[in-house]
C-alpha cells in the first residue's frame, strides 16, 4: 500500500542527492582526464616536438584535419599538441598559486585568529586593502616590474589571492582558539607558538583546504588572462592565453588557432567549478 | 459529519514508520488535541491532513470537508488548503513572510480563493476584528507585531478564507503564559460561537486541558491512548499518559486557562 | 545602527588610505623614469631636471607620499603623462562609458540570472535545474577575452549583425550632436531625446555587455537558486502552501523578495569585479572607457594615470561593499526598522 497521489512526494530527496553526487563525480572525472592529458602530453601528443620551439613554415595555418585535429598555427605547429602541453602550464600555475597563497593566507590567518586584538585588526585591515586593490592591475604592475614569465604570473596571482584564505582562516582560528583545549594548554604554560602549531593550525585547516580545491577555476582564468595580456609565459611556451593572444588577429580567417586554446581554458575552468560545486553542495548538507 | 476524518494513516520514510493514526475524527464545534513528545509523529499527522508532508510515503484515507486528500488532484488540493482547513504554526513570526505586510498576505490569500476588491477588504477587517485585533494591524510587517498578535492574525486568515477547520501546530509554545491564554481564549470562543473545528497538536497538557474535548496521545509514531479529555486526564489508562500528566507541575484545574504551562520551551519537531 | 555605520565608514576610510599607500609603492616599483616619459627621450639634462623638480621626484620618499596624499585630498590626482590632462578629468571622461557598459551588463545579468535561478529552484533536482546549474557554471568559467573575440568574430565581423567596435556611430555627431549631462551616452541620448544616437549606442552595447554579463549572470542564477531554496524551506513558505498557493506562486510571489536580498548584495560586490573584467572587453571592442585608458597608460608607463585608475577601482570596490550594507535596508523592512 503506497501513497497514491501526494504531488510533493514524487521528488524524493534520494534522487536529489544522487544528482549532486553525479555532478561532483563528473567534474572530478573531467579534471582527471585533463590532469592525465597534461602528465602524458609528451607521449600522447601527435607531434611532441611542437610543444616547444619547432617550426614547420610549409605547414602553417592548415585547417583541422585527420593529421592535425585542431589545425596548425602561424609557424606550422600542431595546435592539438600545443593545447595538450598547455595543460601542463595551466595546471602548474594553478597548483603553485594555490600552494603559495594558501600557505601565506593560512599563516597570517592563524596568527590573526589566535592573537586577536590589535594584531588581528592590523592583519585584517591589510587583508582588506589587498582585497580592494584590483587584482588584475596589481598583477599588471608586478608583471611589469618582474618581467613577464610563468613565475611572474604565479607570484602576481598569489599576491592578490592570499587575502581570501587569510580572512577565512582567521575566522576559523579565532573560534578554535576560544575552545577549551587551547585554554587548557595556555594554563599549562605551553608557549604560544607551540599552541598555534600543535592545536590551532591543525584544527583550522579543513575549511581552507576545501576552499582551495574550489578556487582552481578562478586561478586558471586569471592566469590565462595575464598571459593573454602578454604578461605571462612567452613564446615558445605553450600557454592557452598566450595562444589566443597570438592568434587573435587571425580569428576571422583561421578560427582554429584561437578557438581551441580558448575552449581548453573554458573546459578546464569548468571542470574545476563543477567539481567545486558538487563538493560544496555535499559539504553544506 | 466530521470535518476531518482520518483512517489507517501511515506515514513512512523508507521502511521507518514516522506516524500512524488508525482513526481520528474532528467534528464542527469540537477541539481534538493530539499530544505527545517531540518526534511522536503528531505534527506529521497534522500536516498530512493538508497533504503537506514532503519526502515521505503517506497511505490510508484522509478526508477534509468531504474531500479525499490523498487522491485529490494537486489543483483540488491547493483549493481546499486555506479555504477548508487552515494552518496555525508554532513560531508566530517565522510563519509570516518578513518582507510582506500582513494585509498584503491576507489580500493575496483571499484573491487566491477568488475573493477580491471591496469584498476582500470587508472580509479581512471582519476576520481581524473577530480575533480581537485592530484592522490597523494589516498595515504592519511581521516584525512590528507581537507573537500573540501574529498567532491571532493566523487564525484571522483562516476565518477570512472561510475555513471550518483550524489546524494548530503548537500554537502557543513560543509565547509567554499570559499571551498563551489570549490565543487559547480566541480559539475557544470561535469554536463555541462559530462552530470551528480545531485540531490541536501540542506537548503542553496544561494547555490541552483548557480547550480539548477529546485527546489522542501519541508516542514514537503510534497512538497509545484516546478518549474524552476529562476522562483521559482523570483516569489515564496508559502508563505513558500517566507519565505525561505527572510531569505537569500543577494539576490541570477545571478553570484551566489560568494554569501555568508544563513546558514553555519551543519544541523542535520535524 | 548608527554606531555600526560609523565603524564601517571608519574601516572604509582606513582601507582606502591603505590602497593609496600601496598604489604609491607600486608606482615607485615600476621601472622607467616618469621624468623621461614626460620630457621625452630627446630631452636635455636641464629639461629632465626641470621635469624631476616638477614632479617632486627629488624629494625623499615619505615626503613624496605625503605630497601625494595631500594632493589627492585636494582633488589633484596628478597630470597624465600621455594625454597631458589632469588625471581626474581623464577619469571623469572615461568612467561614464565603463559605467554604461557594466551597468548594461548587470541589467542583463539580473534579467537572465534571476528567472533562471527561479526556474532551477522550482524544478530542483530535475532537468531544468541541472541545465541552469551547468550553464551558470559554464558562464563563470568562460575566459572573457576569448568570449569577446569569439562574439565579435561571429556576430560582428562574420554575420554583420552588430557593429564591430566603438560606443556609437560617431558620424552621427554631425547630423544629431549629443548634449552631455551625465557623460553616459545612452542616458544623455535618452533624456535629450536623441534617438539616432540612442539606437546606435544600444546596438553597440549588445555584444560587449553580453560578454561582461556572462560571469554575473552565472553567479546571480546560482545565488538566486540557493536563496530561493533556502527561503522555500522556511516556516512562512509552509504557511503559504497551507493557504493554497502552489510551488511556483510560493517561489515567485513570496520567497523571491526575501531571496533577492543576498542577490542584490552580490551584484554590488560583482560590480567592481566587472569593471576590471570589462577592461579586456573594452580593449577588444575599442570601447572608450577606463579599460582603454588603462591600456594606453600602461603602454606609455604613465604612472599617474595608472595610479588614478587603480585608486578609482579600489574606491569603487570599497563603496560597493558599503552599499551592500545600505541595500539590505531597502529590500528588508526588518533592517530598515533598526
Amino acid at each position: 500500500m503506497t501513497a497514491p497521489a501526494l504531488p510533493e512526494l514524487r521528488r524524493t530527496p534520494l534522487r536529489r542527492l544522487a544528482g549532486v553526487d553525479r555532478l561532483a563525480v563528473a567534474g572530478g572525472v573531467l579534471l582527471g582526464i585533463i590532469v592525465l592529458a597534461a602528465l602524458l602530453a609528451p607521449w600522447i601528443a601527435p607531434y611532441p616536438e611542437d610543444g616547444g620551439s619547432a617550426t614547420h613554415p610549409a605547414e602553417s595555418l592548415l585547417p583541422p584535419s585527420g593529421a592535425h585535429w585542431f589545425g596548425t598555427d602561424q609557424v606550422g605547429r600542431d595546435v592539438f599538441s600545443r593545447v595538450l602541453f598547455g595543460a601542463r602550464t595551466s595546471l602548474l600555475i594553478a597548483v603553485a598559486v594555490l600552494a603559495v597563497s594558501g600557505a601565506v593566507g593560512v599563516v597570517l590567518g592563524v596568527v590573526a585568529g589566535y592573537a586577536g586584538g590589535w594584531v588581528r585588526d592590523v592583519i585584517m585591515r591589510v587583508t582588506d586593502v589587498f582585497l580592494a586593490f584590483p587584482a588584475l592591475l596589481l598583477s599588471l604592475a608586478l608583471a611589469v616590474v618582474l618581467q613577464p614569465s610563468v613565475t611572474t604570473v604565479i607570484v602576481a596571482i598569489a599576491i592578490t589571492w592570499w587575502p581570501w584564505y587569510a580572512r577565512l582562516t582567521a575566522s576559523v582560528a579565532a573560534s578554535v582558539a576560544a575552545r577549551g583545549f587551547v585554554d587548557a594548554a595556555r594554563c599549562l604554560g605551553v608557549p604560544a607558538p607551540l599552541i598555534v602549531l600543535r592545536h590551532v593550525l591543525p584544527n583550522s585547516l579543513t575549511p581552507v583546504l576545501v576552499q582551495l580545491s574550489l578556487d582552481g577555476g578562478g586561478v586558471i582564468l586569471t592566469a590565462a588572462t595575464l598571459s593573454y595580456l602578454g604578461l605571462g609565459a612567452h613564446e615558445p611556451t605553450p600557454e592557452w592565453g598566450l595562444m589566443v593572444h597570438r592568434g587573435q588577429s587571425l580569428f576571422t580567417t583561421d578560427w582554429w588557432v584561437v578557438t581551441f586554446p580558448g575552449l581548453a581554458i573554458l573546459v578546464t575552468a569548468f571542470a574545476f567549478n563543477v567539481l567545486g560545486e558538487g563538493l560544496r553542495a555535499r559539504l553544506s548538507r | 459529519m466530521s470535518l476531518i476524518s482520518v483512517r489507517d494513516l501511515v506515514v513512512r520514510i523508507g521502511d521507518r514508520v514516522i506516524a500512524s493514526m488508525p482513526e481520528l475524527d474532528v467534528a464542527a464545534g469540537e477541539c481534538v488535541a493530539v499530544v505527545g513528545e517531540s518526534g511522536s509523529g503528531k505534527t506529521t499527522t497534522l500536516l498530512s491532513t493538508l497533504g503537506l508532508v514532503h519526502g515521505a510515503d503517506v497511505s490510508g484515507r484522509i478526508t477534509v470537508g468531504g474531500v479525499d486528500v490523498l487522491t485529490a488532484s494537486p489543483a483540488r488540493l491547493r483549493e481546499i488548503r486555506g479555504s477548508r482547513a487552515a494552518l496555525v504554526m508554532q513560531s508566530p513570526q517565522a510563519a509570516l513572510n518578513p518582507t510582506m505586510r500582513l494585509g498584503t498576505l491576507m489580500r493575496r490569500a483571499l484573491a487566491r480563493h477568488g475573493v477580491k476588491g471591496a469584498d476582500a477588504r470587508e472580509r479581512a477587517e471582519e476576520a481581524v476584528r473577530a480575533v480581537l485585533l485592530d484592522p490597523e494591524i494589516l498595515r504592519r510587517y511581521p516584525h512590528q507585531v507581537s507573537g500573540g498578535q501574529a498567532q491571532r492574525f493566523a487564525i484571522a486568515l483562516a476565518l477570512a478564507l472561510g475555513a471550518q477547520v483550524v489546524l494548530a501546530d503548537e500554537p502557543t509554545s513560543a509565547l509567554d503564559v499570559t499571551v498563551q491564554a489570549e490565543v487559547v481564549a480566541v480559539l475557544r470562543r470561535l469554536r463555541d460561537e462559530r462552530g470551528l473545528a480545531v485540531l490541536l497538536v501540542s506537548h503542553d497538557l496544561a494547555l490541552v486541558s483548557t480547550i480539548a474535548d477529546r485527546v489522542v496521545v501519541m508516542r514514537d509514531g503510534a497512538v497509545v491512548e484516546t478518549g474524552p479529555a476529562a476522562e483521559v486526564f482523570a483516569r489515564p489508562r496508559d502508563p505513558y499518559t500517566r507519565e505525561l500528566i505527572a510531569a505537569v507541575p500543577r494539576l490541570p484545574g477545571e478553570d484551566g486557562h489560568e494554569t501555568a504551562s508544563a513546558a514553555a520551551a519551543p519544541e523542535e519537531e520535524r | 545602527m548608527l554606531r555600526y555605520l560609523i565603524r564601517r565608514l571608519g574601516q572604509a576610510v582606513l582601507v582606502v588610505a591603505g590602497v593609496i599607500v600601496l598604489t604609491f609603492a607600486v608606482m615607485r616599483l615600476v621601472p622607467g623614469d616618469p621624468a623621461v616619459a614626460y620630457a621625452g627621450p630627446k630631452a636635455t639634462a636641464a629639461e629632465l631636471a626641470e621635469a624631476r623638480r616638477r614632479f617632486g621626484l627629488d624629494d625623499p620618499l615619505p615626503v613624496q607620499l605625503w605630497n601625494y596624499l595631500s594632493d589627492l585630498l585636494r582633488g589633484d590626482w596628478g597630470t597624465s603623462l600621455h594625454t597631458r590632462q589632469p588625471v581626474r578629468d581623464d577619469l571623469f571622461q572615461a568612467f561614464p562609458a565603463s559605467l554604461e557598459l557594466v551597468g548594461a551588463a548587470l541589467i542583463i545579468a539580473l534579467a537572465v540570472g534571476v528567472p533562471l535561478g527561479v526556474a532551477a529552484a522550482r524544478y530542483k533536482g530535475r532537468l531544468p535545474d541541472l541545465s541552469v546549474r551547468l550553464s551558470s557554471m559554464l558562464a563563470v568559467s568562460v575566459p572573457v577575452f576569448w568570449l569577446a573575440l569569439a562574439l565579435q568574430t561571429v556576430f560582428a565581423s562574420g554575420l554583420g549583425w552588430f557593429p564591430v567596435a566603438g560606443e556609437y556611430d560617431t558620424s552621427l555627431d554631425r547630423t544629431s550632436p549629443l548634449h552631455l549631462y551625465t557623460n553616459i551616452t545612452a542616458v544623455d541620448a535618452l533624456i535629450t531625446g536623441n534617438w539616432p544616437i540612442l539606437t546606435s549606442t544600444l546596438w553597440h552595447l549588445v555584444l560587449p555587455a553580453l560578454v561582461i554579463a556572462a560571469y554575473p549572470a552565472g553567479v546571480v542564477a546560482q545565488m538566486t537558486r540557493a536563496a530561493l531554496i533556502e527561503e522555500a524551506s522556511r516556516d512562512h513558505a509552509r504557511l503559504e502552501r497551507a493557504l493554497g498557493f502552489g510551488e511556483t506562486a510560493v517561489l515567485t510571489r513570496f520567497a523571491l523578495r526575501p531571496a533577492l536580498n543576498p542577490v542584490l548584495s552580490l551584484i554590488a560586490l560583482v560590480f567592481a569585479y566587472s569593471i576590471v573584467n570589462g577592461f579586456l572587453v573594452e580593449a577588444v571592442f575599442n570601447w572608450p572607457g577606463l579599460g582603454r585608458y588603462a591600456a594606453d597608460s600602461i603602454r606609455s608607463l604613465d604612472t599617474p594615470a595608472i595610479a588614478g585608475v587603480t585608486l578609482l577601482v579600489a574606491v569603487l570596490y570599497v563603496v560597493a561593499n558599503l552599499a551592500v550594507d545600505l541595500l539590505q535596508g531597502v529590500v528588508d523592512p526588518r533592517v530598515r526598522a533598526r
